[in-house]
């Protein structure tokens, strides 16, 4: 098991041959409240070559569970966000995936991230074995509302992870208008 | 009175004859493999109803078949067969049929008593991700199924002529929908827990808590919201205008619709109704002299109420 810091990234498959399935979990602590508290939802984009969405139906998150092409797989409840990738079918359009988590703009007070305590996003194979992890810094996000954790991406033949933490003030909307998601 | 003469020679044999399967042992194991599965139990097949004029959208595929059909109905054999243990191709290569969704493992849609399960099932991931791909094949089915509705960026006002239009999946599931104008609403969730309350604050029924401590529907001062962010805890909800100025509805992405106040003996209530994954909004007229109860008597709204607590404790 490797760990990363921001901006690293490691290969999957060229390292563990006959890899063609990943599990994408992601992880954080939010500071408990009673009253309405922030809520983060995972989300994954598939894009293409050009860095873009591909589609709307390119997306999983809770609301869609699978991709149109059917290579991803959203598996999450309340405690546990986990997206299951079958790297053998994904389409070769498809460059890179993106996983993110977006706090959601609730109208009553949206909260950031300056509630989340501890944030992670790892990578295991299907048999929960884990490849690759990163523990994200979450101090000094009390603007961030949205936060790019890492992105799975082909390079030639393989695909790699790399870590980002690339954090947004500006929530879904921003994330949206950069990877061309239509709201 | 008719007797047989002949002795039944085969009546040694029927009754001395072992029954196929009574004496395996994994039977007795069953219930226990069972009880120590986490996953999700097994959700049914998709229904097939009547289809009438359907839009072809990307989900407007005929039910899929699933990777292997076990059985359809009651099982009561204590092994599954053969066929039902090894995955099969289905009658057409998923490949060759468009926007169907593959299964890698569909659970039996019908009772299955006893015996051993299919390798598939007795592996909590796998039936984890078999459960979640069916469950986004109903939502697919159940969407495709729908008459043509615009989406909201076509429509400017729903009414009597323009009736109905749908949210995408993800205009269901961000932020909040916001209902102003509205003067009372009343919200039905997924486990029927029924609930009302007026923008002056008079409640009934019972309120749905979310997770992040918000309630799935209320009001926020003269403001009626869905919290979408948990669009999937709720069936349906409705709000009432007995003002004279129209009710807007407004969603994260800016989009808007209006409804027109009541005119001519009718008053338009607002039916936020989820099918599948999506939200859809519609304009239903009823008669403006109308009670709140008798709006929710005509949607089929029955109030619930919690039992009180203490009676638990003692």
């Amino acid at each position: 098991m490797a760990t990363l810091v921001a901006g690293a990234n490691a290969a999957l498959t060229a390292e563990n041959p006959g890899l063609d399935h990943v599990v994408v979990g992601m992880g954080w602590d939010i500071i408990p409240s009673n009253g309405p508290q922030a809520e983060l939802v995972p989300f994954a984009v598939m894009c293409d070559a050009g860095g873009q969405a591909v589609s709307n139906e390119h997306l999983v998150f809770f609301n869609q569970l699978v991709s149109a092409d059917a290579s991803m797989t959203f598996v999450g409840d309340a405690d546990q966000e986990q997206i299951d990738v079958d790297l053998s079918r994904v389409p070769a359009e498809i460059s890179k995936i993106i996983f993110l988590a977006y706090v959601d703009p609730e109208f009553r007070g949206q909260g950031t991230f300056g509630s989340v305590r501890s944030a992670h996003i790892r990578v295991a194979t299907a048999e929960n074995r884990e490849l690759v992890r990163f523990d994200l810094a979450t101090s000094g996000l009390e603007a961030v509302t949205a936060m790019i954790f890492g992105e799975l991406y082909r390079h030639r033949d393989d695909w790699k992870f790399r870590a980002l933490g690339q954090g947004y003030r500006t929530g879904l909307a921003g994330v949206a208008k950069d990877y061309g998601i239509s709201l | 009175m008719n007797h047989s003469t002949s002795p039944r020679t085969d009546l040694a044999f029927l009754r001395r004859r072992i029954k196929p399967g009574s004496a395996q042992p994994a039977a007795a194991q069953a219930p226990a493999q069972s009880a120590h599965t986490t996953a999700p139990a097994a959700s049914p097949a998709p229904s097939v109803g009547l289809t009438l004029g359907s839009t072809p959208t990307r989900s407007a595929t005929p039910p899929p078949a699933p990777a292997y059909t076990p059985s359809a109905g009651l099982t009561l054999g204590r092994q599954a067969t053969p066929a039902a243990q090894a995955p099969q191709s289905p009658a057409q290569p998923l490949a060759t049929r468009p926007h169907a969704r593959p299964t890698q493992a569909a659970p039996a849609a019908g009772l299955v008593l006893g015996g051993a399960a299919p390798a598939s099932s007795t592996n909590p991931r796998a039936r984890l991700l078999a459960a979640q791909r069916n469950k986004a094949q109903r939502e697919d089915h159940e969407v495709g199924l729908l008459f043509a509705a615009p989406p909201i960026e076509d429509v400017y006002e729903l009414n009597l002529v323009q009736r109905l239009l749908r949210l995408t999946p993800l205009q269901s599931a961000v932020g909040t929908l916001v209902v102003s104008g509205s003067t009372a609403a009343a919200w039905e969730s997924v486990r029927r827990v029924t609930g009302g309350q007026t923008v002056d604050g008079h409640k009934a029924g019972t309120a749905v808590m979310t997770s992040g401590n918000r309630e799935l529907v209320g009001y926020h001062g003269r403001d009626a919201l869905i919290t979408l962010r948990h669009v999937r805890e709720l069936r349906r909800a409705i709000f009432i205008n007995r003002s004279s100025a129209a009710m807007g509805v407004t969603l994260f992405s800016g989009d808007t619709v209006a409804l027109p106040p009541a005119a001519d003996g009718a008053q338009t209530v607002l039916l936020v109704h989820r099918i599948g994954n999506v939200l859809e909004l519609r304009a239903e007229p009823v008669p403006r002299d109308w009670q709140d109860q008798q709006i929710w008597q005509e949607f089929d709204f029955s109030m619930t109420h919690q039992g009180p607590s203490s009676a638990y404790g003692r």
